[in-house]
């Protein structure tokens, strides 16, 4: 732990560098000393805020911090990073096609890197690299999961396969992910796939495939979200699925409904007595 | 429990306060039993003042009764309320009417989103609200007639997404209102970006601060709602009566009189100085001073009550420190405040380069605006203690009734304007203004890859043109709740010097939402009665009112009626590759002048010829290019000069912006081409410029246009030059 003495030498520093200003500065009045500076304090607001402010700068000596970024531990900054470079035509080309490749490649860090970036560029032409990158079993769970999350970022219905193929992952935060992503995809219309979910080994997939098929209103939901309410163990699951049923508000639901205004936990009776009252 | 820190204590001493040590009189608190507040786990990492997502368990609401520096504290909620709140977050929280029930938004583990609970006071019994498991609410408000208000990126239009602020990515909150019990759950109108922390004014109206980005426009206001979510209206901030970028966390003192947090829009914790704001003109009632006289925006002022704190994003002082919220004790003057305070320089970098454990530390403090001193209450060093409110009933505000809806389809949204003439902000001579075109606003949530082109301005589709009356009236009925904003036009489809209002609107299925004039005066009434006027006598226009979001693009081709969005590489490429390109092809001259771009320090150099052809174009100085969309794009619209500035870069040669985004009647490109007469019938004989001083290039060069492209050139530069629209957004 630092000292407040140190404490009050960094802010002098920042001081410098984090003028006052009275108007919001979006896009203005960034600087590559001051990107460089709010990545040596560590902080992610700072940094990000600091990327935004110097989103149209024309700054050569950015791009090495910026590019550094892209292989940072936290998602928030390899995100903000690729938003930056995504305005700059020549290095988002430059790193798209390395995106690609790395994708490809057996680097499962880098794969993580590459799904974060071209999810971030949100170009539909990616998915065929990320839906690629999504199945396969030989890249770590964390870059398949960041592959599912790039097909939901990027948000077009050409990722639906390859979500529906990412909800049959071994690992639980790649299938959490496709659920998630599904969401995501505009004009989705439907819940199908996702309702496979409901019977998943984990409970937080479960929790997560309730709350999808009840926000799409799939009706082709229905029995499995009745079965998940009577008989999940996990009380969040029930809690969704409950809220689900009422959402698709079909009256055939209302024993089940009923039948879970005795749950034990307070979350799913006070759900289904709410979605009793919509039914 | 550790209690106050001796550091703390102390910065309070150099202030020349008097610290409280044990159970004296209080002063401001004498008659509160109990004062309630929020405990978070200690973070440096809240993004900025719109985000919500941050989330670090184990937080509680907790009671400090009496509330004196040596009261007893008592855990409200949630770790003793079974297995499933052990990780719980809290995010924010209001107290009912009767002080029985606090209603808080709880985020129970880091897989699922931000809901809502009401725990009873007598019981302890905490029950969920049915609300969405994808979606995250917060900030939740207690409204009279048993209802509650609240923030939510939930939203209610199949098939698509909630809007994402096109600057910094977040996903938007926007307002909802469901009842106490869980049912009736209804979202509300939605803004473009983002509506965060509402407080309950003594009147029943909301208010909540709002995100306003509309071209340049960015920063965050204050505006006030019916709690029916209808008629949104500007309070404070804009208008020349602001000190600062964005308010937030405001706090009612006295009719017309609100506490709030002023601040930068990030860095800074959410957090900063503590203005006095009057919404309209100060008086006398007894102790309490009001402002609810002759209440608008642009007779609104402020009082800084904390002037040694930063209003920017700088590091603040030791002993200055930031504050996270404000909430008034009484209506002096000058009021006493109990506030949430955390000392030092709190400001993300700074204690991110500290390392953990310095976080800043909000600790609860009742502070005497007048001597500006602060008297320490309870401080937590490992938790922030915020949102600090005495535990006491209150009046519920009347209940505002429902506004009346119009007549028409109740899917819709209806607008218009008494008398469009009155205006303090343009001059519209009577007769010169054919009609007000709405433009609806979209962000990157439909698809879009990138920006939508060089200038600032978002994605927008024109829903349709409302002719003027004779009487100055005009009334159109549009989708509703999604945000729109207008221009009023003149018979060559441009939009009138000043008439290109700068912020986004909406209304509710159902809302007529009919003001006097075109940001007509807010001290003066307009006295036409609105049944009289000739627009409602002849109907409203239909502006694509019931057309889905798909259906509200451009079909038939670019016709002056049929056109929605103007895609540039679709709408008016085909234009300059007919008609322009033959001279104005980048070859250096006359037709085509040059511009070139150098950097001192490195040399390297960047040269741009004027070009109206199609085809990919970047420009900047070494390995840094920018996309200037494509070469007539970049042509037309040319580089962003404030950062070729800020870059220091060296110019040679004149940068000329032919198209001034908003505004094609000062555009060098429009004057050039000196467009044809619109409306109501199109006629190429009638030019809106004086031909001797602008002679009609196109026609002159034996090019000349047809009215449809005029109009769509037109069109473009009062959108605001995007590059793209709708229509490019992958199916």
């Amino acid at each position: 732990m630092r000292t407040m003495k140190q404490m009050f030498l960094a802010a002098a520093v920042v001081g410098l560098l984090a003028v006052g200003s009275n108007t919001a500065e979006a896009g203005r009045g960034g600087s590559a000393a001051r990107i460089q500076n709010a990545v040596a304090t560590g902080s992610v607001d700072a940094i990000i805020a600091e990327l935004e402010r110097a989103e149209r700068l024309i700054c050569d000596a950015c791009t090495p911090t910026v590019l550094d970024l892209l292989d940072h531990d936290r998602y928030e900054l390899r995100e903000a990073a690729a938003w930056w470079i995504a305005r700059r035509p020549v290095l988002k080309t430059q790193l798209t096609e390395r995106s690609v490749a790395d994708l490809a490649g057996s680097d499962s860090r880098l794969a993580r890197n590459a799904a974060d970036i071209l999810g971030t560029f949100r170009h539909p032409q990616a998915i065929p690299a990320l839906a690629a990158a999504v199945t396969r079993t030989d890249l770590s769970p964390e870059a398949r999961m960041a592959a599912a999350r790039a097909l939901g970022t990027i948000g077009h219905r050409n990722a639906n396969a390859a979500l529906t193929a990412a909800m049959s992952d071994s690992d639980a935060s790649v299938r959490f992910a496709a659920a998630t992503s599904w969401l995501q995809v505009r004009k989705q219309a439907s819940a199908a796939p996702v309702v496979g979910l409901l019977g998943d080994t984990d409970a937080t997939v479960r929790a997560k495939a309730a709350g999808v098929v009840g926000e799409l209103r799939d009706a082709s939901g229905r029995a499995a979200l009745e079965a998940a309410l009577a008989g999940d163990p996990d009380a969040n699951v029930r809690r969704n699925a409950a809220w689900a049923l009422g959402r698709i508000g079909d009256s055939a639901s209302r024993a089940a409904l009923t039948a879970a205004t005795s749950d034990p936990s307070s979350l799913v009776r006070q759900t289904a007595k709410a979605a009793l009252a919509g039914l | 429990m550790k209690r106050i820190q001796l550091g703390i204590a102390l910065s309070a001493m150099t202030l020349g306060s008097v610290v409280a040590c044990g159970g004296e009189t209080q002063g401001p608190l004498d008659g509160i039993d109990s004062v309630v507040f929020l405990q978070r786990p200690k973070r440096n990492e809240m993004g900025d003042i719109f985000q919500y997502t941050s989330y670090v368990p184990t937080a509680r609401l907790v009671k400090l009764s009496p509330p004196t520096a040596d009261g007893e504290l008592t855990e409200i909620c949630c770790s003793n309320m079974g297995a499933e709140y052990q990780n719980i977050d809290i995010s924010g929280y209001d107290i009912s009417f009767d002080a029985k029930e606090i209603v808080f938004s709880g985020r129970l583990a880091g897989a699922q989103a931000y809901s809502l609970f009401i725990v009873d006071l007598d019981t302890s019994a905490v029950r969920q609200l049915p609300t969405n498991p994808n979606r995250d609410y917060v900030s939740p408000v207690f409204l009279p007639g048993d209802k509650i208000f609240f923030q939510t990126n939930d939203l209610d239009e199949p098939g698509a997404q909630q809007f994402r602020d096109e600057y910094e990515r977040g996903t938007t909150l926007q307002m909802g209102v469901m009842n106490d019990d869980g049912t009736g759950l209804k979202l509300g109108p939605r803004n473009l970006s983002h509506r965060v922390f509402p407080t309950l004014l003594s009147d029943g109206r909301v208010m909540l601060t709002q995100w306003d980005h509309l071209g340049d426009m960015n920063a965050g206001h204050l505006v006030t709602v019916h709690p029916d979510m209808t008629t949104v209206r500007e309070a404070f901030g804009k208008e020349g009566t602001g000190i600062t970028n964005s308010y937030l966390k405001a706090r009612e003192i006295s009719p017309g009189r609100v506490i709030a947090i002023g601040s930068s829009r990030d860095r800074t914790l959410q957090s900063g100085a503590i203005l006095d704001i009057r919404l309209g003109e100060p008086y006398a009632d007894g102790n309490t001073i009001r402002a609810d006289r002759n209440m608008s925006e642009d007779t609104a002022s402020y009082r800084l009550l904390t002037p040694s704190v930063p209003l920017g994003r700088e590091p603040s002082s030791m002993t200055v420190g930031r504050y996270y919220d404000a909430y008034p004790l009484n209506a002096k003057d000058y009021p006493d405040l109990l506030v949430a305070w955390a000392d030092g320089p709190v400001e993300s970098g700074t204690l991110g380069a500290a390392g953990p454990g310095n976080e800043a530390n909000f600790g609860i403090y009742v502070y005497d605006s007048q001597r500006r001193t602060r008297r320490p209450l309870y401080d937590d060093p490992a938790m922030w203690d915020v949102f600090p409110r005495p535990l006491v009933s209150r009046d519920a505000p009347p209940v505002i009734a429902p506004s009346g809806t119009h007549s028409y389809d109740q899917s819709t949204t209806l607008i218009g304007s008494m008398d469009v003439h009155r205006s303090t902000v343009a001059n519209l001579e009577r007769g010169t203004v054919y009609g007000v075109r709405v433009v609806e606003g979209f962000s990157v949530e439909e698809g879009i890859p990138d920006d939508f082109g060089i200038t600032e301005h978002e994605g927008a589709a024109v829903l349709g043109v409302a002719p003027v009356r004779a009487d100055g009236s005009w009334l159109g009925l549009i989708p509703a709740n999604i945000p729109v904003h207008l221009q009023a036009i003149d018979v060559f489809g441009m939009t009138h010097e000043n008439a290109n209002e700068p912020v986004w609107f909406s209304g509710a299925a159902g809302e007529s939402r009919v003001c006097g004039g075109c940001h007509e005066s807010r001290t003066d009434s307009v006295i036409i009665d609105p049944g009289l006027t000739e627009a409602v006598a002849r109907g409203p226009s239909d502006l694509r009112a019931t057309a889905t979001r798909d259906q509200r693009v451009s079909v038939g081709g670019f016709t002056r009626d049929g056109t929605v969005g103007v895609p540039w590489d679709v709408a008016l490429q085909n234009i300059f590759d007919a008609k322009c390109v033959s001279c104005h092809n980048g070859t250096p001259g006359p037709a085509n002048p040059s511009w070139s771009i150098s950097d001192p320090m490195t040399g390297a150099t960047f040269s741009w010829t004027f070009d109206l052809r199609g085809g990919e174009a970047v420009y900047g100085v070494g390995d840094e290019m920018f996309s200037g969309y494509s070469r007539s794009h970049l042509s037309l619209m040319g580089p962003d000069m404030m950062e070729l500035e800020d870059a220091g870069l060296v110019i040679v040669g004149e940068i000329k912006t032919y198209v001034e985004p908003g505004n094609a009647r000062e555009s060098e490109l429009i004057k050039k081409l000196n467009p044809v007469q619109q409306f109501p019938t199109q006629n190429l004989g009638v030019r809106a410029f004086p031909v001797s001083q602008f002679p009609a290039h196109a026609a002159a060069v034996g090019q000349e246009l047809t009215a449809d492209e005029y109009y769509l050139l037109v069109l473009m530069a009062d959108l605001g030059g995007q590059f793209y629209s709708r229509e490019n957004a992958p199916n």
